[in-house]
């Protein structure tokens, strides 16, 4: 079974793509904000990554960063999901090596999973 | 070419020829004659060291001789006492004697003793073997019992050429029995040379026949040699050297041997020549020089004399120029020149005789001449006379006319008056004036048929210009601004006048001028009235001007070229001079473009801007500048008037407080977008999530149909939050582009396939036109140029009711455009105006807006973002009730030069 961390803070939400997720077959894990994300991710080494950019404690871009710099997880698949789309931020997420970047609030739940699954195929 | 010229190439040839031959002659005998002589005596001198050759061989031949023909040698070949070797036999004794070598051999063939000694060292070395096997060779020649065998002469060795003696050894007094064979060697060398120069006070070289690497000069020599006895050759010009060989025992060129001896007889003969050449020279150009000198002087200068003294006689004309003759000389030349004075003395003559004749006849035609001229002038005075009488005619008439012309058609209405001033002539403009002819009025007095007035006041007769002129016989001039009127019969108008007298014998009359002036009066008037108005208009203006000047929010400073101020006005004291405001008395003079320029100095050098600004003719503009805490926007801008420039305006305005505000906006959007999606993210989720995963456990159908409303409605508020954050994006230029290369055509497939299959399409067509030719790609965002079409077609679709909607490509020079036409209600000419602008929909007001159709801001975006990517979005043509054709204009890729990264 494919394991995949979500790493959102707003619990609604989380709880929406945690379902969706779970509903298609995947091993889904929450963290509600940057720094328990990059912790679980590091204990975990799952498959992929769903990390969101507004975060408490540690942005988004950052847990990338971190991500990006470690040797055990710079090569786990990171899509960026969130509602911001400001031009700077996602040119500095696909350049950062983030695999996907996606708006949320313009993507249903099931086109998110869909993209998702292709990623891991 | 003349003769002075012809004879110096002749005897110049001559003597040439003379010379060379003396020359050639002189060097065959002579020259030849002293190289014989020097041959002769160089064979002397090889003949000499030839016999010295001949003695140094009998030297050694006779100390072998003594050697051999001696009791004690006689005694050593049988007993090998050592004390003969001892006493006689030595490297030092040896060498005493000139000899290298030295071999006993007794009568069995056997070496009894054998020594070789090296001459320079004084040391024995070893003997030779080739020596020996040269004795085994010819043994029987040298190893005999005869007491007479005698041997000797040269032979050549590896070692070098020997010059050898063998003889039998026999008794103190040369008896037998023969014991043995004594054999003396010596080695050609430098003390062979040494002997032979001491006989012959020569210098001598000798080289082994055989011997490689010999000078060049005894290799020729080794050639020469062949065919003859001897060889000489010049070494240089004070030597010559002489060559001879000489041969081995066995017959064969042994040695080559040089000697020199000095050019004496040959430099003699050098010198000779020479001193002969010299005289030759001397005596051929001396004669030929005393020739040419003779000639010159005894032929051709006279010749050349006779020839210029008689072109001087031609060219002077003067007859009594002869050629001189001298006296003395009766020679051939003397009589040419006193013959040809002979033949000018006679031409003379004849001459003389011709011109008497035609004096004679000169004199005759001048007298007749002098006769018809006179008659001649009697003739033309008369013509004169009458001519000068017609021209006279014709002039007066002429004159008369011109001023009848002139008098009746100048403007003036002209009086002549006699003294009396009564009128004598009037122009036709007078007649009018009057309003009589001149045929009425002539002789009456002129004070009598008008009068003048000044003002209201009528002039008195005394007044009148005309008596006084006559009176003062100074001329009289009244202008417009005189206001003299004239008055006749109900006539008055203003007149100009103008009076002079008549002279003649004393005042005989004058001429009165006048003229109607009512246009020019009227016309001054109204102009006067005219700059009147105008000016209280400008002063009006130049009020309202200063009032709105001084109350503009944004700071106005007006210089002149020199960049002094001439207006500033409150808001740009406040701005630049914040602590001035409201202090009393601050009126322009109290600010100078120093005072300014000292302000801005650490932001910008105003000065210079101004000179630019000028200079340049250009508009300069600062769109933000920092100037202490706060923002300010600069333009300098040129006062132009008929291309020249008056001025410069500055315009400073404070943007400090748009800036604050255009800031939190951007805040605001920002939060507003993210804190706004978030919810309506986990809204239109969850629904989409039911209808995905759990519809079927919704049965019931209102349930259904209100999840639908409540998904349907989500997505379109986000919609619309979309447009507003789009919107905002747009106008703050914060939207980026990307430049991808698109294919129109395809992604108008992938959108029609979208708009199909989403169902949203009621019954109408939609379809693509197939274009005939390719339709290049164009440089655009691919997804904003997605989001643009959607817009439009979505548009077209909304507003359709029947028919349906046909998009068309058409390709032009560096652009694609894209028209979507559809068949609905079209839009009234009013609303065409409004289409573009921000929540515009073509449905008029805001109440009757369609809640369903969006925020309006649809076309507003496509348009920005069209703009943003190089294109552009127009509405191409509508018909209410018919429909209408939208387009998009995108670049064609690699039309775009640059690529900028914003």
């Amino acid at each position: 079974m494919k394991k995949i961390i979500l790493v959102e803070d707003d619990e609604i939400v989380a709880r929406m793509y945690e379902k969706v997720f779970s509903l298609g077959g995947f091993q889904v894990a929450t963290a509600s904000d940057g720094r328990e994300g990059l912790d679980k991710i590091k204990q975990i080494l799952p498959d992929l990554v769903i990390l969101d950019v507004m975060m408490p404690k540690m942005n988004g871009l950052e847990v990338l960063h971190e991500l990006k710099l470690n040797q055990s997880t710079k090569d786990i698949p990171v899509v960026m999901l969130t509602n911001l789309n400001l031009p700077e931020e996602v040119r500095l997420a696909l350049e950062s090596g983030a695999a996907r970047y996606l708006v949320k609030c313009n993507n249903e739940p099931k086109e998110v999973f869909e993209i998702v699954q292709k990623l891991l195929e | 070419m003349n003769i002075r010229k012809r004879i110096i190439l002749i005897t110049g040839s001559i003597f040439l020829v003379l010379f060379i031959a003396s020359f050639a002659l002189s060097y065959l005998t002579l020259f030849n004659r002293f190289k014989d002589v020097e041959n002769s005596q160089l064979r002397t001198d090889i003949a000499r060291t030839q016999d010295a050759f001949a003695s140094y061989e009998s030297n050694q031949v006779l100390k072998l001789v003594d050697w051999a023909n001696w009791d004690d040698t006689y005694r050593f070949i049988s007993d090998r006492n050592p004390a003969y070797i001892k006493s006689n036999l030595g490297p030092d004794m040896l060498n005493q004697i000139n000899l290298d070598l030295i071999i006993f051999i007794n009568n069995k063939g056997e070496i009894v003793y054998s020594l070789n000694v090296d001459p320079l060292q004084l040391k024995e070395i070893p003997f030779p073997d080739s020596l020996v096997l040269y004795i085994q060779n010819h043994k029987d020649r040298i190893l005999t019992e005869n007491i007479d065998n005698k041997n000797g002469g040269l032979i050549t060795l590896p070692e070098g050429t020997l010059m050898f003696a063998s003889r039998p050894i026999l008794t103190s007094d040369a008896k037998g029995p023969v014991m043995g064979t004594l054999v003396f060697g010596t080695f050609i060398d430098k003390r062979t040379t040494d002997y032979l120069s001491s006989l012959t006070h020569l210098s001598t070289k000798i080289y082994s026949y055989s011997q490689k690497n010999i000078p060049s000069d005894f290799e020729l020599a080794k050639n020469k040699l062949n065919s003859g006895s001897d060889f000489v050759n010049p070494l240089s010009n004070s030597t010559v050297a002489g060559y001879f060989v000489l041969k081995d025992q066995s017959g064969l060129p042994a040695l080559i041997i040089r000697v020199d001896t000095s050019r004496d007889v040959y430099q003699q003969g050098v010198q000779t020549l020479i001193a002969l050449w010299l005289l030759i020279t001397l005596v051929i150009a001396g004669s030929g020089i005393a020739f040419y000198i003779l000639l010159s002087r005894l032929v051709i200068s006279k010749i050349e004399k006779i020839s210029s003294s008689v072109s001087k006689i031609r060219e002077s004309k003067d007859p009594e120029l002869r050629i001189p003759v001298s006296d003395k000389n009766n020679d051939e030349i003397s009589r040419l020149a006193q013959n040809i004075n002979n033949m000018i003395d006679e031409l003379n003559e004849a001459k003389m005789q011709e011109i008497n004749e035609r004096d004679q006849l000169k004199v005759k035609m001048e007298e007749f001449a002098e006769e018809n001229i006179k008659l001649e002038d009697s003739q033309k005075a008369m013509v004169n006379i009458l001519e000068d009488s017609k021209e006279l005619e014709k002039t007066i008439k002429e004159d008369r006319d011109h001023i009848k012309g002139i008098f009746s058609s100048i403007g003036e209405g002209i009086f002549v008056v006699d003294k009396s001033c009564n009128v004598t002539l009037m122009n036709p403009v007078a007649e009018n004036l009057l309003g009589k002819s001149l045929k009425d009025v002539s002789g009456k007095n002129i004070l009598n048929l008008f009068s003048v007035y000044k003002g209201n006041r009528r002039l008195k007769d005394s007044e009148r210009p005309v008596t006084t002129v006559i009176k003062t016989g100074k001329p009289f001039v009244a202008g417009l601004e005189a206001d003299m009127y004239f008055t006749a019969q109900n006539k008055r108008f203003p007149v100009a006048i103008a009076a002079t007298p008549l002279k003649g014998d004393g005042i005989t009359g004058a001429v009165v001028a006048l003229r109607d002036i009512t246009a020019e009066k009227n016309s001054e008037e109204s102009i006067e009235k005219q700059v009147q108005d105008r000016t209280l208009q400008l002063s009006q203006e130049r009020v309202k001007l200063q009032a709105s000047i001084s109350s503009l929010p944004v700071g106005f400073v007006m210089t002149d070229t020199q960049g002094k101020i001439l207006t500033i006005n409150q808001s740009a004291i406040k701005i630049v001079f914040p602590l001035d405001t409201g202090a009393a008395g601050t009126t322009v003079k109290n600010y100078t473009l120093d005072n300014i320029e000292m302000r801005f100095k650490d932001i910008l050098d105003l000065k210079s801007l101004v000179k630019e600004c000028i200079t340049e003719k250009k508009i300069l503009l600062f769109k933000e500048v920092m100037f202490e805490n706060r923002y300010i926007k600069l333009l300098l801008s040129p006062i132009v008037e008929a291309s020249s420039v008056l001025g410069v305006v500055l315009l400073i305005e404070d943007i400090t407080e748009a800036k604050l505000i255009q800031r939190s906006r951007d805040e605001f959007f920002s939060i507003a977008s993210h804190e706004l999606r978030t919810p309506l993210t986990a809204i239109r989720g969850n629904t989409a999530l039911i209808k995905d995963y759990y519809w079927d456990k919704i049965t019931d159908k209102d349930l259904r149909e209100m999840i639908g409303d409540i998904h349907k409605s989500s997505t379109r508020l986000i919609a619309i939050v979309n447009d507003f954050l789009d919107t905002s994006r747009l106008e703050l230029g914060k939207m980026e582009f990307k430049k991808e290369k698109v294919s129109l055509e395809a992604l108008i497939d992938e959108i029609l396939k979208e708009f199909t299959t989403t169902g949203s399409m009621k019954k109408l067509y939609l379809e693509a036109e197939k274009s005939k030719t390719k339709i290049p790609l164009v440089i655009a965002d691919r997804d904003r140029t997605k989001q643009i079409l959607i817009n439009l077609i979505g548009n077209a679709i909304k507003f359709t009711e029947k028919g349906g909607i046909r998009i068309k490509f058409e390709p032009e020079k560096t652009s694609v455009k894209i028209l979507v036409a559809d068949t609905g209600k079209g839009i009234s000419p009013e609303s065409q105006n409004l289409l573009f602008r921000k929540f515009q929909q073509a449905t008029e007001s805001i109440f009757t807006r369609d809640a369903i159709n969006g925020t309006g801001l649809g076309l507003y975006i496509s348009r920005m973002m069209a703009e943003g990517m190089g294109g552009k979005v127009k509405l191409e043509s509508s018909v209410v009730g018919k429909g209408s054709v939208f387009s998009l204009t995108l670049p064609i890729a690699g039309n775009i030069i640059k690529n900028t990264k914003n």
